[in-house]
């Protein structure tokens, strides 16, 4: 099995990769060497052997190298190797990353142990920096830190990014719930670049959702500027390195390995929480008519103030109060009397009893999420090739019923030694995402839990709706109920005017997505002389994206005429291919000097279209084409293309292996500036001194380094539009003036206009000088080790949209000003507290914070959207309370709270720090790893717990003020003071500049839900807010590796199985949301827990 | 000798290899040049002043009147607060200079094609627009506004007296700018190109501004009554409307959403939205026969008997308003469920006789006929607007409160003129009760500000932001330096 299998995948699928190339390179000529290696060296001497670690774990991947010869192999999985040697005591070089390469004379005849010592000195850590160019990390004089992929593959989540959270000090990854959304990625603050194998992304067309865990070798994750400097403008937010996994890593021959991790829904790490008590309707009154208000009781109110629920009532004949519901029975032959809270009303539909039904409702209508993730990989090598091939599909069942994603990854990649100096590469990834159905986020009716949590009321059991069209089919228009008598017409639901029916929304109303992307490259290296040596490689990323969104008939969407039922469809099409091709040179001079010297050019292009077109109606039911358009379809086609070309070097110097120096320099010319701005140039430094090389320091330092960077980087990307800063369509093309084209009247007349903001001429690209500091210790043999590192960053005169007086006619001006200053400090901790022969338990803290502050504004203004020079930029601005010096509400001689009369500055956003802690422990075959993370500080605006209370279904409004209230008694007298004298005046900020206000306890009694309207229903975020804090047992991860003498008689090399955990605990004050991922009125799925089992094989 | 000879090929071959791959490449980046990427493929770099005048009469236009509505108590929203209900407004909007930057860019590209109707529309709408800000601030930027382009991002300001001389001098100048045989407009979705239909709106703009200004009849800087009678005694120079035809007004269309009834689908208008209480007992006092043609009878009840129609007082708390609205009447479905419903007038004739009726009562205008036809012309245009039959017009104009008394006639036409811009001519009807104190408003638990109605609107933020030193003078010479939203303005002091 195994032969043939190695036969099919070297013959076959390295020749499939590679004989195009071949034939190219070899003229024709048969392809020699790779597929017979042991053919060149015959009447030779065979040695065998294995290598391992101390602790006699193997080493695959080792190298072993005939002295003197370019006669090497590579260790299997097992650490076996084989080698033809010229002779017995033919001396061995032997090494492997991390460890002390070792010397040892070839014996025959017997199986050679070799055993590596770890290097514990000087860390032979090497580290992928920018395009993809790999250093000694020793070398590297910025921060960076790492991930290995090996971390990512056991607890997947469906986007890898959040299996970053907490794993590296400096990024911050918002988690979210809903299916199928992006995590918010920020790096030191902001958005930054991820990088594939050497080849930059766009985020226009790759995003981790492309990335399947399985596939990647490590994450290197390059914080600051100066790393990222030979990016250009690309790099200026740091890079996140990703490197894939290739056959060249792994063991000699042919080795095949299966991942499979499911992952299942246990429950609720964070779900929103509702009254039971009320049902819906107004000051506990209502009767259903046609939930249009066609003469009910507040039938189309949408709020649940309705009448108390599950009250006996011995006149009737449930023994409970009746009143007509959405699912009376409907007899025009009859007239039914009712009572509520003594007013009698008649209906022709039949009263029904007002049971609190809906208790569990979300429960009811949510599905466990399901995940699961298998995936297979080839790879194999040889001498002079390697080839990887990998197919992985993930699915995952939402919560919400009929939603589901799916993402299918094929990898391949091969490379090929051509002869001793030329080598070539390529790597191709096809990724498909595809899902019928997934949730609609946001705050609206097309949300479910708007429909479910929010309004709602107890009274209606969610399973009632399941049958979810309308018995008969039909329509309102006007107050008029039009009867179609068909299905796919006309919902089914508590409430006509507002709602949707949770279950018509899951499977009628269905937003599908389908993205196919590719990326693809190829790479050279050609040693031109032993010191010279030539590369070039090119990258394509290109992805076409269908998004569709079918609206059903009776689709209720406030306005716009949804009630006829809508198609929408949009197609992206994304291409960026980058080209870069760079000569190096190495020398080692003056005795102890080493100097690298690289100069290179660069190419990038961009090409973003999309597509558009909405229907305006839907003459039949359910055909979801524009042809079935009742009105005009409405299309809108945008492209964006930029080219950027580069040219750049850097030049290394290291001394001794004490003091290293790099040197970069980077000129572009972009399409996106006019000339002469278009051209710019971007310098950076940086400088390592290693003391421990240097010094004799006490034996507790194991190693030392200080490290300091400078660099300046200049960037094309212009934000026109402040409100939309994403907008490529509009930005590349930033600097030229246009119109905006307006509504078209009549279908004849169409109409433009002249933007609001004026553009300056001469803008030039925006700047960032960037410094950070920082050192690497590590004491007691490498067990205790400290990373640290401070920066600042000052962005110089950023092109920015300066605010100027709307009565000129503009409202901004689009010119280079402002500088922002944003500093932070990032430290990492790693510890070993216990290391012996069975039992290891590492431990890795991560923290960092980063803030923004105003240095100056454009033009010298001191205070802009009321945050002054000096201050942070992270500022949440609104309406809020007037409150007392100890921070009471201050209410008004009505009862009420009153507001202050401005918005104001409420506080920050911005955590005050964040934090990761990662634990492994392994025992012998055991290993168990768990994670916690946080953010700790900012503030947010929980708009869902407002909203709870608007609708009526907070828990805590279930009381008997409500009841006083229903019967109109004014008995609630809010917390807080009311002003017996004097008076307050605010600054701009919300400050108090005077104050000499006296207090007394508010003592007026009010109208409970006159009350919660004052205040919660009026748009004073001030009521709602809290600190975002939290704490999350993000991962545990328990797995059992088997004992290799346990597998001998199956086909398996290695196997492992572990059970895992993800989203286990959650500590925060903030009430009914996750703030990990959300804030504001989104309404998010709630967060699960999962727990899940993952087996990972190779075979043999 | 043959290996080396081998490797030279190889070598050879392999150059080859590497420039065959960066042909490739090169081959495959794109070809463009520079300037390729220097015209923006979404958006056009010009345009023309008939493209502007479509957009400019949108903006102008196309408005959801329900805030203005509720400000002037002819409708309540008790959904959640809100601030043109209750009277807890603060700072108003300078978005009409966002206007005006289209009416200036199409005056810049008129100017350079010699296109002179243009340039009058021009004048009628910088009128229009600064009128409009000036009664919602009081003092303004006015001379030096708009010049953004040529640098100066701080303008002065101008008094609310400056303002008006300089307006009402734009419309004198519109008049005689606007000519049919200069040609038909391009891109006028309002009179269909016909510059002298512009012309009749200039003009009836022109006496609603001097009506405005009646408590400066004895300016002598403004001359208000020679303006007045001098328009009534040409009216071959200054023609007028002479019916509901000539109303400038946008007449909505099906063709796509943005060309609908600016409230259609508007569900809180149907729901959480009522007729105010004070408008519905001033109809229902009168026997007003719009009031159904406006409004739904109370719910269950039928339609078109005066005793099912009722309001909920907007001075009330929200959750009494609530609790009201189940008793009351809401608007007229067709606003919220008819895609077309009615036009939207922004000056119309029916206002026009009223502003004429005012001028003849007030004794500024001779031999313009008599205050009482051209009340009676106001209303009858207003029933007719609303579809009312000839029979009940007539019946109307009889009775007791609505015939015309010269004794209450001022009042009379205040409230008339209120009816007739329900829905209609945004704040102008706050403006006029503001000048007039017709009809009052209910305040209450339920409205901010003590219970006052706002006299007028703060500054904009952004004008204390980046132009603070102007506004700074401005207001010295106002409302005692304050900005208050009680400040008692120029115009009405």
């Amino acid at each position: 099995m195994k032969k043939r299998l190695s036969v099919l995948l070297s013959r076959g699928m390295a020749a499939l990769f590679l004989l195009g190339l071949q034939n190219f390179a070899f003229g024709g000529t048969t392809p020699a060497g790779h597929s017979s290696p042991t053919g060149f060296f015959q009447q030779k001497v065979t040695v065998k052997g294995t290598v391992s670690d101390e602790a006699g774990n193997p080493l695959a991947g080792a190298t072993i190298t005939e002295k003197g010869t370019s006669n090497s192999t590579v260790a299997g999985v097992r650490g076996d190797f084989t080698i033809a040697v010229r002779s017995s005591g033919s001396a061995l070089v032997v090494s492997y990353v991390g460890f002390e390469p070792q010397e040892i004379s070839a014996q025959s005849g017997k199986e050679m142990g070799i055993t590596m010592v770890r290097s514990e000195k000087v860390a032979t850590e090497v580290v992928v920096t920018a395009l993809g160019i790999r250093k000694e990390k020793q070398k590297v004089s910025y921060a960076t830190q790492e991930v290995k992929g090996a971390a990512l593959e056991k607890a997947p989540e469906p986007n890898v990014a959040e299996n970053l959270i907490g794993k590296v000090a400096g990024l911050n990854i918002l988690a979210k719930t809903n299916l199928f959304e992006n995590p918010e990625i920020l790096l030191r603050g902001k958005e930054t670049l991820v990088v594939i194998d050497g080849v930059p992304t766009d985020k226009d067309n790759f995003d981790f959702w492309n990335l399947n865990p399985n596939d990647i070798e490590n994450i290197n994750v390059l914080k600051g500027t100066a790393a990222a400097a030979l990016y250009g403008a690309l790099g200026i937010n740091g890079a996140i390195m990703i490197t894939t996994k290739k056959g060249k890593s792994g063991a000699k021959g042919v080795e095949v390995s299966f991942n499979s991790t499911t992952q299942f829904q246990v429950g609720f790490l964070r779900v929103p929480e509702t009254q039971h008590e009320y049902g819906m309707g107004w000051s506990g009154y209502f009767a259903f008519v046609n939930g249009k208000g066609g003469g009910g009781w507040y039938d189309d109110y949408g709020y649940v103030w309705g009448p108390k629920l599950d009250v006996k009532n011995s006149a009737t004949p449930s023994g409970y109060n009746e009143y007509p519901q959405y699912n009376s029975p409907y007899d025009p032959n009859t007239l039914y009397d009712f009572t509520q809270q003594g007013y009698s009303d008649q209906s022709h539909y039949k009263p029904l009893p007002g049971l609190s039904r809906g208790k569990d409702n979300l429960k009811n209508f949510l599905n466990n999420e399901l995940m699961t993730t298998n995936s297979v990989a080839v790879a194999g090598k040889n001498e002079n090739a390697d080839y990887r091939i990998s197919l992985t599909h993930m699915y995952q069942k939402g919560q919400i019923p009929n939603t589901h994603l799916n993402s299918t990854t094929l990898n391949l990649s091969g490379s090929l030694k051509v002869s001793d100096k030329f080598r070539i590469e390529a790597i191709a990834s096809y990724n498909k995402q595809y899902t019928p159905n997934f949730p609609q986020t946001g705050y609206g009716a097309n949300n479910f839990f708007y429909n479910i949590l929010l309004w709602m009321g107890p009274d209606v059991d969610i399973r009632d709706l399941r049958d979810y069209w309308k018995p008969g089919g039909g329509r309102y228009d006007g107050n008029v109920f039009v009867p179609y008598g068909v299905k796919d017409v006309q919902q089914f639901n508590y409430n006509y005017t507002w709602y949707n029916n949770p279950w018509y929304l899951a499977y009628e109303a269905l937003n599908g997505y389908n993205n196919d992307v590719v990326t693809a490259q190829a790479n050279a290296t050609y040693d031109i002389t032993k010191d010279l040596q030539f590369f070039v490689r090119s990258g394509i990323i290109t992805n076409n994206a269908l998004s569709t969104l079918q609206t059903p008939k009776s689709y209720v969407y406030y306005g716009n005429g949804d009630l006829d039922g809508n198609y929408n469809e949009k197609r992206q099409s994304n291409f960026q291919i980058v080209t870069d091709a760079l000569l190096t040179y190495k020398k080692a001079f003056l005795k102890n000097f080493n100097g690298t010297l690289s100069v290179g050019a660069s190419n990038r292009y961009n090409s973003n279209s999309y597509l558009q077109g909405q229907t305006s109606g839907l003459f039949v039911p359910k055909d979801y084409s524009f042809e079935n358009s009742i009105g005009v379809v409405t299309t809108v086609n945008r492209l964006a293309q930029r080219k950027v070309n580069s040219a750049f070097g850097y030049l290394d110097v290291d001394y001794k292996k004490m003091i290293y120096l790099s040197l970069t320099g980077r000129n572009d010319w972009t399409t996106t500036l006019q000339k002469p701005n278009n051209s710019y140039f971007y310098p950076s430094a940086s400088l390592g001194v290693i003391p421990t090389s240097m010094f004799k320091l006490p034996d507790v330092i194991s190693f030392a380094k200080l490290r300091g960077s400078w660099a300046r980087v200049s960037t094309d990307n212009i934000v026109v539009d402040p409100n939309d800063p994403s907008n490529i369509y509009k930005n590349w093309y930033g600097t030229l003036p246009v119109y905006n084209t307006g509504p078209r009247w009549n279908g004849t007349n169409g109409s433009s206009n002249l933007p609001g903001t004026l553009i300056q001429p001469n803008i030039k690209p925006n700047t960032t000088i960037s410094q950070e500091y920082g050192t690497e210790l590590r004491f007691l043999k490498n067990r205790l080790g400290v990373d640290f590192t401070y920066f600042t960053y000052i962005d110089k005169d950023f092109a920015i949209s300066a605010p100027v007086s709307t009565a000129s006619g503009f409202n901004f001006q689009l010119v280079n000003g402002d500088r922002i200053n944003r500093k932070g400090i990032e430290l990492v901790l790693t510890g070993t507290p216990i290391r012996t022969k069975d039992i290891k338990w590492d431990i890795t803290f991560n923290y960092s914070k980063v803030h923004e502050w105003v240095k100056e504004y454009y033009n010298g203004d001191s205070i802009r959207n009321a945050i002054k020079v000096g201050e942070r930029t992270d500022v949440f601005r609104d309406w809020d309370w007037e409150r007392s010096p100890d921070g009471q509400i201050v209410y008004g001689s009505n009862g009420f709270p009153q507001f202050i009369d401005h918005v104001v500055n409420i506080g920050h956003t911005d955590p005050d720090y964040i934090f990761g802690i990662t634990n492994s422990l392994s025992y012998k075959n055991f290993g168990l790893s768990f994670s916690f993370d946080g953010r700790i500080g900012g503030i947010m605006y929980n708009g869902l717990e407002q909203k709870l209370y608007e609708g009526g279904m907070h828990p805590s409004t279930a009381n008997s003020y409500r009841d006083d209230a229903y019967l109109g008694n004014a008995t609630f007298v809010g917390p807080g003071v009311t002003v017996t004298s004097g008076s307050a005046q605010y600054d701009v900020q919300g400050k108090i500049i005077t104050d000499d206000r006296k207090f007394a306890p508010n003592t007026t009694a009010v109208n409970y839900i006159d009350w919660i309207f004052a205040s919660f229903v009026n748009g004073v975020p001030g009521a709602n807010m809290y600190k975002r804090s939290f704490v999350k047992l993000r991962e545990v991860v328990l797995s059992y590796n088997f004992e290799p003498k346990l597998l001998r008689k199956t086909p398996f090399a290695s196997a492992s199985l572990s059970a895992t955990g993800r989203n286990l605990l959650l500590w925060t004050k903030v009430p009914f949301m996750d703030p990990d991922g959300y804030s504001n009125t989104t309404l998010a799925e709630p967060t699960y827990r999962n727990i899940g089992v993952n087996i990972n094989l190779k075979f043999k | 000798m043959i290996s080396s000879k081998n490797r030279i090929m190889k070598q050879l071959i392999t150059y080859k290899y590497i420039v065959g791959v960066a042909l490739i490449i090169l081959l495959s980046t794109s070809c463009k040049k520079y300037e390729d990427f220097q015209t923006n493929p979404n958006q056009p770099s010009t345009s023309t002043p008939g493209l502007l005048l479509t957009g400019i009469c949108y903006s102008v236009f196309y408005y959801d009147n329900t805030s203005a509505s509720f400000s002037d108590r002819h409708l309540t929203y008790y959904e959640r607060g809100n601030s043109s209900q209750d009277y807890s407004w603060r700072e108003g909007s300078y978005d009409n200079y966002n206007i005006l930057r289209q009416v200036m860019q199409m005056d810049s590209f008129a100017a350079q094609t010699g296109q002179e109707q243009y340039r009058g529309l021009t004048k009628f709408f910088r009128a229009l627009l600064f009128d409009q800000l000036t009664e919602q601030f009081g003092d303004i930027p006015y001379s030096e506004a708009m010049q953004g382009i040529s640098g100066n991002f701080k303008p002065k300001y101008d008094d609310q007296e400056s303002v008006y001389k300089g307006i009402l001098q734009e419309l004198e100048d519109a008049n005689n700018l606007l000519d049919d045989t200069k040609g038909e407009i391009k891109g006028d979705i309002i009179y269909g190109g016909l510059a002298s239909q512009w012309k009749k709106a200039a003009n009836a703009l022109r006496l609603r501004l001097l009506i405005q200004l009646s408590k400066k009849e004895a300016n002598t800087n403004l001359n208000i009554k020679t303006q007045f009678q001098n328009i009534l005694s040409d009216p071959g120079k200054y023609p007028l409307f002479t019916s509901n035809n000539d109303n400038a007004q946008l007449v909505f269309n099906t063709s796509s959403q943005n060309n609908y009834y600016p409230d259609f689908g508007y569900l809180s208008l149907g729901t959480s939205i009522s007729m105010e209480k004070g408008f519905v007992d001033i109809l229902k006092d009168r026997s007003d026969p719009r009031l159904f043609a406006m409004a739904e009878p109370i719910p269950g009840m039928d339609a078109g008997i005066f005793a099912n129609y009722d309001g909920v007082n907007g001075g009330h708390t929200l959750a009494d308003q609530q609790t009201e609205s189940s008793n009351a009447s809401r608007i007229k479905s067709r606003y919220h469920d008819d895609k077309i419903n009615e036009p939207w007038i922004l000056i119309g004739y029916a206002e026009q006789e009223l502003l004429i009726a005012e001028a003849i009562s007030r004794g500024w205008v001779t031999g313009a006929g008599t205050a009482e036809e051209h009340y009676n012309n106001g209303i009858t245009a207003s029933m007719k607007f609303y579809g009312i039959d000839d029979a009940d017009i007539t019946t109307y104009l009889a009775g007791p409160e609505v015939a015309f008394n010269a004794a209450t006639a001022l009042d009379q036409i205040a409230v008339q003129k209120y009816i007739a811009l329900c829905m209609n001519g945004g704040y102008e009807a706050f403006y006029e009760q503001r000048r007039t104190g017709i009809p009052t408003f209910n305040v209450g638990p339920g409205t901010y500000n003590d219970m006052k109605v706002p006299k007028r609107w703060l500054y904009p933020q952004t004008e204390y932001d980046y132009n603070p030193s102007n506004l700074a003078t401005a207001l010295q010479g106002q409302y005692g330096g304050n900005d208050d939203v009680n400040g008692v303005m120029w115009l009405i002091q």
